[in-house]
C-alpha cells in the first residue's frame, strides 16, 4: 500500500507542477486555490505519459516518477509570481453553503466506506480480469506494449487504449509487485480525484449547494461506485469525460482559458481509456461549434490537443494492424449496411433507455432536465444548445455503434448496454451545475433579484 | 427565477443522493462482509473461482511455465458460469494467470501445451517432458529461449 500511496503523491505533485506549466494557474495564489484540481490532473497526464511510454516499452516506475515530478514542479513552480485570489465563490446564505459542504462530506465518507471495500475487493468480473487486469499485468511484467498480449490474435480484444493498464502497472513498479486487489484502491483514488477536480472547477463559479449535492448525486448512484470496483474502464471514462465537459461548459460561459485547457486535458485522458472516448470527445467539441465559433481558434487548438493524445495509440494500431471485432467503422457511412441493419436501430434505442431511465441512477436524468430548462429560462441559450447538443450526439453515437456490431443486438446490449450509457449520464449530470449556476449575478445568488 | 432554477436543481440532487445512497452503502457493506474472510492467496485466485475454472490445475501449470513459455491451453469440452465455452474460458483465465507466459493459439508455435482433462499426445507432438497432476497435464516440447 505504502508504495501505491507514493506513487499517488507524486502524480499530484506532478500535477501541481502542471497547474502552472499549463496555463491553469497563472500566479501562487490561484495555485493555492486550484490545488484540488492537481491530483486529477496529475492522473490524466500521468496515464498519457504512461500510455505512450509503453508504445515504445519504456516502463514508468518510482524512480522516473520522483524525476518526472522534480522537473515539473521546478519548472512549474520557478518564478511564479504571488497574484490575488482568482475568484470568490459566488455568495449564498448560510444555511445554503451548509448543506454544499454537507453534502460534500457525505460524498467523502461514501468514498471511505468504499476504500475498505475496494482495498480487499479480488478482480471478480470477467472483463475487469480477463481484458483489463491481463494488460495491466502484462505492461507490469514486460515494461510494455510490444508483446503479444497487446497484438497477437490470441489475446482479443486488443483495441482498447493503454491509460488505464499503464496507470495500474505504474502503480504495481512502485509497489513492486503485481497486486490485483490494491489495484481496486487506485480507481477508488480517481473518484477522489474527480471530487476534487469537480469541485474546483466550479466553487467560485456555482453556489456550493449546487456543487456539493451535485457530486454526492453522481458518487452515490448505485453503478458509480458498483462499476467502477470491476476493475473495467467505463467509470473511470465517464468520470474524465465529466471532468472534460464541466472545464469546456466553464468556458463557454466565461472569458476564462484554463478550464477549455483542463478540459481538453480531462478529454485527452478520456480518449486514451476507451476507444469510445474520442468519440465522447469529439461529440464535445463538436457540440461547442455553433456556440463558439468566435472562439474556433481556441476550440480548434483544444480539439486537436485531444487528437494529439490519441495520435500515438492510433499509429500503434495502424502499425500492427490490430483489429476491432465487434464493428467495422466504414459501416457507420454505409447506406446499405446501414439499410440492411435497420431492424437493430429500434431494440438499441429501447434498450440504452431502459439503462438511463432506470432507479438505479436515482435522479440524475431529471436533475440534467431541470438544469437545462434553468439555463433556457436564464437565457443562457448557448450553455443549454452546448449540453443538449452533446448529449443528443453521445446517445446518437451510442445508437449507431450499437446499429453497426456484428453482434446479436440483445447479446450486446445485455453484454455492454448498463456500461456504455455510464458517461452519457454522468456527464449529463455532471453539467447541471453549469447550466443551472454558473454566472450566476451576485445580487441573484443572494436571492435579490 | 435562476435562483429557484439552482434550488429545485440542488434539491433534486439532494433527492437523488437520499435515494441512491443507502442501496449503494448496503451494497459496499455486503460486499466487505463477503470478501473480509478471504486470504491472499484467495484474492489471487478469485478470478478463477468466480468463474468456477479449476484454479487448482492452473496453480499446477502456473509452477511449471516461466517467462517466456509460449502456452498452448488444450481443454475439455464444456461451458463456464459466463456462457463461454470452457476451452474458451480456460484459454482465457491461462492469458491472465500465466503471465508472464505467454498463451499461443497454434501448438505448433508452443514450447509448452498444458492441458485439462485432455491428453497432450492428441496433438501429436513430440515431447521432451510430461508432468500430471489429477486431469491436468503439462507436457513440454522445448525450453523458452
Amino acid at each position: 500500500m505504502t508504495g501505491l500511496l507514493l506513487a499517488n503523491a507524486l502524480y499530484f505533485a506532478i500535477g501541481v507542477g502542471l497547474l502552472p506549466l499549463l496555463r491553469i494557474t497563472r500566479d501562487r495564489a490561484a495555485l493555492v486555490a486550484r490545488l484540488p484540481l492537481a491530483y486529477a490532473v496529475g492522473l490524466a497526464a500521468t496515464g498519457i505519459v504512461a500510455a505512450h511510454l509503453a508504445l515504445i516499452d519504456i516502463p514508468l516506475g518510482l524512480v522516473e516518477l520522483v524525476v518526472l515530478a522534480a522537473v515539473v514542479l521546478f519548472l512549474g513552480l520557478r518564478k511564479l509570481p504571488s497574484g490575488t485570489v482568482p475568484g470568490q465563490s459566488p455568495p449564498e446564505p448560510l444555511w445554503s453553503r451548509l448543506v454544499g459542504v454537507g453534502a460534500l462530506v457525505l460524498a467523502l465518507v461514501l468514498l471511505a466506506h468504499a476504500w475498505r471495500t475496494y482495498e480487499i475487493r479480488p478482480l471478480l468480473e470477467w472483463d475487469g480480469w480477463a481484458i483489463w487486469g491481463t494488460k495491466a499485468r502484462a505492461l507490469y511484467e514486460f515494461g510494455g506494449a510490444n508483446n503479444p498480449v497487446f497484438t497477437s490474435d490470441a489475446y482479443l480484444p486488443l483495441q482498447h487504449p493503454l491509460l488505464l493498464p499503464a496507470l495500474q502497472a505504474t502503480d504495481f513498479r512502485a509497489m513492486g509487485v503485481y497486486d490485483p486487489t490494491l489495484v481496486h484502491v487506485q480507481l477508488l483514488l480517481l473518484a477522489v480525484g474527480f471530487l476534487l477536480a469537480f469541485v474546483s472547477l466550479l466553487r467560485d463559479r456555482v453556489p456550493f449547494v449546487l456543487v456539493g449535492t451535485t457530486v454526492l448525486a453522481v458518487l452515490a448512484a448505485e453503478p458509480v461506485l458498483k462499476q467502477l470496483s470491476t476493475n473495467l474502464a467505463d467509470v473511470p471514462l465517464a468520470l474524465f469525460v465529466a471532468l472534460g465537459l464541466v472545464g469546456l461548459g466553464r468556458w463557454l460561459a466565461t472569458a476564462e482559458r484554463w478550464p477549455l485547457i483542463a478540459g481538453a486535458l480531462f478529454l485527452g485522458a478520456a480518449s486514451l481509456t476507451k476507444s469510445e472516448g474520442l468519440f465522447f470527445s469529439l461529440a464535445a467539441f463538436l457540440a461547442l461549434l455553433p456556440f463558439a465559433w468566435r472562439r474556433w481558434r481556441e476550440l480548434g487548438a483544444a480539439a486537436l490537443g485531444v487528437v494529439a493524445v490519441v495520435r500515438p495509440w492510433r499509429l500503434f494500431v495502424e502499425l500492427h494492424g490490430l483489429p476491432l471485432v465487434e464493428y467495422r467503422f466504414r459501416n457507420a457511412v454505409s447506406p446499405g449496411y446501414l439499410s440492411d441493419h435497420s431492424d437493430r436501430v429500434r431494440p438499441a434505442v429501447d434498450g440504452l433507455l431502459d439503462e438511463i431511465f432506470t432507479l438505479e441512477w436515482g435522479l440524475l436524468v431529471p436533475l440534467f432536465a431541470a438544469a437545462l430548462l434553468t439555463a433556457i429560462v436564464a437565457r443562457r441559450y448557448a450553455l443549454a444548445g452546448f449540453a443538449a447538443l452533446w448529449t443528443l450526439l453521445a446517445f446518437a453515437g451510442l445508437v449507431l455503434i450499437y446499429w453497426i456490431s456484428v453482434i446479436p443486438i440483445e447479446l450486446a446490449l445485455v453484454w455492454s448496454g448498463d456500461r456504455t450509457i455510464i458517461t452519457l449520464v454522468v456527464g449529463a449530470a455532471a453539467l447541471a451545475p453549469v447550466l443551472a449556476g454558473i454566472g450566476l449575478s451576485r445580487a441573484e445568488a443572494r436571492g435579490t433579484r | 427565477m435562476r435562483r429557484i432554477g439552482v434550488l429545485v436543481c440542488a434539491a433534486l440532487a439532494l433527492g437523488s443522493a437520499l435515494l441512491t445512497f443507502p442501496d449503494t452503502w448496503r451494497w459496499l457493506s455486503d460486499q466487505h462482509e463477503g470478501l473480509t474472510a478471504l486470504g491472499p492467496a484467495d484474492r489471487v485466485q478469485a478470478p478463477g473461482f468466480n468463474n468456477r475454472l479449476p484454479v487448482g490445475g492452473f496453480d499446477f501449470f502456473r509452477g511449471n511455465v516461466r517467462r517466456g513459455d509460449r502456452v498452448y491451453v488444450l481443454a475439455r469440452e464444456g461451458t463456464t458460469v459466463r456462457g463461454v465455452d470452457f476451452p474458451t474460458g480456460a484459454r482465457t483465465f491461462a492469458r491472465y494467470y500465466l503471465l508472464p507466459a505467454i498463451v499461443v493459439d497454434d501448438p505448433k508455435d508452443a514450447t509448452v501445451v498444458v492441458a485439462i482433462g485432455r491428453d497432450p499426445s492428441e496433438l501429436g507432438l513430440t515431447y521432451k517432458s510430461r508432468l500430471r497432476e489429477d486431469d491436468f497435464y503439462v507436457a513440454r516440447i522445448e525450453d523458452p529461449a
